[in-house]
């Protein structure tokens, strides 16, 4: 019983607390409140330092199996704790610290950033795949989707406006009104849901956090 | 046995299935090609780009700004030619703007700092902790954007380089949002516009212009039909419009007519693709070849 | 050269992870497992030196100036008993605290930035007589469109809140008025979609912006690769014919 119910009352009492700053944002209430944002901040920090942890343990395990691609692993790994060294140093150490020709920061440049930028580009193909292979007007509402879809390709680039006048202002004209009609709706359905959901979480019926 | 089952497969309906190699080679020449032998085509700017070039225009000389980056590499083919353009914006004019920068994706702050050394230092003589700072980054999302309307120097005690910020002098006198003019976003998704739109607009009425990716561009329309965005870029193309109306062609211009031929070839493939289907089942259906 | 040998390897990075579209491969491996450990050990780095330090560890060591955050020290430090089998009852409670202050914080983001203000923004006059006068001044697809925007607004909101109202079956009136919400909600997805191949082609521009201003390093790494496929497929440590 108590397993249940400290969470469900850690979820409330924060949950509430957040919810009463908007009637009470003033005195001694306020700061309280604006501390516990502040602990927010602190307890996500931590629940990242867990997901790197779970990852070692996840390529350990593998290395340890010698399942599939193990070697593999063993650069996970690696590159994981330089990293974590070259970043956890302090300035002071030649090698140590964030700024610009620190090796931490030369890694960020290097690596990550080029890998993450073309990691996404590869969708460029596969979306060029999608639309020859997969995107097939079967109905009207396919046919409205492919129809919108290729006007706002159109106008959208300078060559469009070039072939086909007027597509920029019809574009904008679509962005503006027609699909914002959608998104509108969209938007406040969302907002009725998440605001249910919200106070769901706060009265403990709902607990995402976990249950027994 | 129906028509057609286990037939051999035509020609249509290889040409339907081919290896998906060929589109990928297709599109990585249309893209490429335009890069080398630009077109040059004419770039013309949209309503929602010129509001947001006017919103920046409105705020008196002097004022600050709130310039959060909330992206990373991943979006940095859209967004930072629009950090970069908008950082001209500010210093080409000497109209004296302080610019706060910051970011709630992790990788975002040393974007922002590459755009800082390369915009405003190299080419303005801006002067770091005087006339911009970079705050850094914080996790947290929402609540770091609350957070702020409280106190900024409390939610950001050090900037990116660990520096206490209350020792920078273009921190004297900010405590939150009141002492902002703008706030200029730059986002890629989650957390983003729309977070800065419901804990920061609608909460303490701030100014507010944002930049996003193509992808989340058409969910922020709303907030910009209803006046909480007084101004919007969208992609590349917003960047590469925006370019052109401060007068200072970029890397966006630059990709415009690749992104031209690239999209031409994508409504290419939607009807062709159409146009194979349609043929293929009425081949089905009649029991034909083709 | 430390400026040199970098974009050597953001090169051999970049052609790396494109030859995933020719087929799975070694280098393609690597470069994913090098992106995994390079991503975690950056963020971690990240949380460390721009929350834990600043507002946890520097306020509680250094003269201990705010007892408080013992409270959300000790909510953090039991995450990590998620790792333990006996004891990962208590990760509950840090998540439950988080997840408690983010309910909290949508309660107003969502009702305050996106319910009231959207639903209020939609309350408008059914003619907009600017529009009307604009379009008898320069009568055109536009300026006509834009005297259709009202209504549009006013009656496509309410049939696409209509279509997703489950209680009652979709038939007669309200069967038309829920057809027009999800036509609405289609051309909705179609400029969506549209959107998202500028956003993905524009990714791809940027690379190949990168590998054209590079083209020495581009050309050699890339022939190199070739080569080295060539080798793995006669070797038989890649089958030709399978792609992913």
């Amino acid at each position: 019983m108590a397993r249940r119910s400290i969470p469900t009352a850690i979820a409330f009492f924060f949950g509430a607390m957040m919810v009463v700053n908007y009637f009470v944002p003033w005195g001694w209430f306020s700061d309280r409140a604006n501390q516990v944002q502040e602990w927010g901040l602190i307890v996500v920090a931590f629940a990242y330092i867990l997901g790197a942890l779970n990852v070692m343990r996840v390529h350990g395990h593998k290395i340890q199996r010698k399942d599939e691609d193990w070697r593999f692993s063993i650069v996970t790994i690696i590159t994981m704790v330089v990293m974590l060294g070259f970043g956890l140093m302090p300035e002071q150490w030649a090698i140590g610290g964030m700024e610009r020709g620190s090796p931490f920061l030369w890694m960020f440049d290097n690596m990550y950033v080029p890998m993450m930028a073309t990691m996404y580009s590869l969708l460029a193909f596969f979306i060029a795949s999608a639309a020859f292979r997969a995107f097939k007007v079967r109905s009207l509402e396919a046919t409205l989707l492919a129809v919108t879809a290729v006007i706002v390709m159109i106008g959208a680039v300078p060559l469009g406006g070039i072939l086909l006048p007027g597509s920029m202002e019809l574009r904008t004209w679509i962005m503006e009104t027609l699909q914002n009609v959608g998104k509108r709706g969209i938007m406040i359905g969302v907002a009725l849901g998440a605001i249910s959901t919200s106070l769901k979480i706060i009265l403990g019926i709902e607990r995402p956090y976990g249950r027994d | 046995m129906p028509n057609g089952m286990n037939a051999p497969e035509t020609t249509l309906e290889k040409i339907e299935r081919m290896d998906r190699r060929i589109v990928f080679l297709a599109i990585a020449i249309t893209i490429i090609l335009p890069l080398i032998w630009p077109l040059g085509l004419p770039i013309e700017v949209s309503p929602q780009v010129d509001d947001f070039h006017e919103a920046i225009e409105s705020i008196p000389d002097g004022s600050v700004v709130l310039f959060p980056n909330d992206y990373d590499p991943a979006s940095k083919a859209e967004l930072y030619p629009m950090t970069v353009a908008i950082l001209h914006h500010f210093f080409k004019e000497d109209r004296n703007l302080k610019i706060i920068g910051l970011g709630l994706f992790p990788a975002g702050p040393p974007l922002l700092q590459k755009a800082f050394e390369e915009v405003a230092v190299e080419q303005y003589g801006a002067e770091y902790g005087k006339d911009f700072v970079n705050l850094g980054y914080k996790e947290g999302r929402e609540i770091v954007m609350a957070s702020m309307g409280e106190s900024i120097p409390k939610t950001f005690p050090t900037d990116f380089f660990g520096t206490p910020i209350d020792s920078l002098p273009i921190m004297l006198g900010i405590k939150n949002y009141t002492d902002i003019a703008i706030l200029v976003n730059v986002s890629a998704g989650y957390p983003g516009t729309k977070e800065w739109v419901q804990q920061v607009v609608s909460v303490f009425d701030v100014l507010m212009v944002s930049g996003t990716t193509g992808v989340s561009a058409p969910e922020y329309y709303p907030y910009y039909n209803s006046g909480q965005l007084a101004g919007m870029l969208e992609g590349l193309k917003g960047a590469a419009e925006y370019e052109t109306l401060i007068e200072k062609q970029g890397i966006a211009t630059s990709g415009m007519d690749a992104q031209s031929l690239g999209h031409l070839v994508i409504i290419l493939f939607i009807i062709v693709g159409n146009v194979l289907f349609i043929l293929n089942r009425r081949n089905k259906t009649k029991g034909g070849r083709f | 050269m430390w400026e040199t040998l970098g974009i050597w390897i953001q090169v051999f990075l970049t052609l790396a992870i494109f030859s995933f579209l020719y087929r799975d491969n070694p280098f393609y491996k690597f470069a994913e497992h090098l992106f995994v450990g390079v991503a975690t050990g950056y963020w971690v780095v990240l949380q460390v030196r721009n929350v834990l330090i600043p507002n946890l560890f520097q306020p509680l060591f250094r003269g201990f100036s705010d007892p408080w955050l013992l409270i959300p020290l000790f909510l953090g430090l039991v995450l990590f008993m998620r790792l333990s089998d006996k004891y990962s009852y208590m990760s509950r409670w840090g998540m439950a605290a988080v997840v408690g202050i983010f309910a909290g914080l949508a309660i107003f983001g969502f009702g305050g930035g996106d319910l009231i203000i959207q639903i209020r923004s939609n309350i408008m006059p059914f003619i907009d007589t600017e529009a009307v006068q604009a379009f008898t001044q320069n009568a055109g697809l536009i300026t006509f469109l834009n005297i259709l925007s009202n209504p549009i607004f006013i009656i496509g909101v309410i049939c696409v809140l209509f279509y997703f109202f489950f209680s009652k079956e979709h038939t007669g009136a309200l069967g038309v008025v829920s057809k027009t919400g999800i036509y609405l909600l289609m051309i909705s997805f179609g400029a969506s979609y549209g959107n998202t191949v500028m956003a993905r082609i524009s990714l791809f521009i940027d690379r190949a912006q990168f590998g054209i201003v590079n083209w020495i390093p581009t050309v050699i790494i890339g022939v190199l690769m070739i080569i080295a496929f060539v080798v793995l497929a006669i070797t038989g440590k890649v089958d030709p014919k399978k792609q992913f």
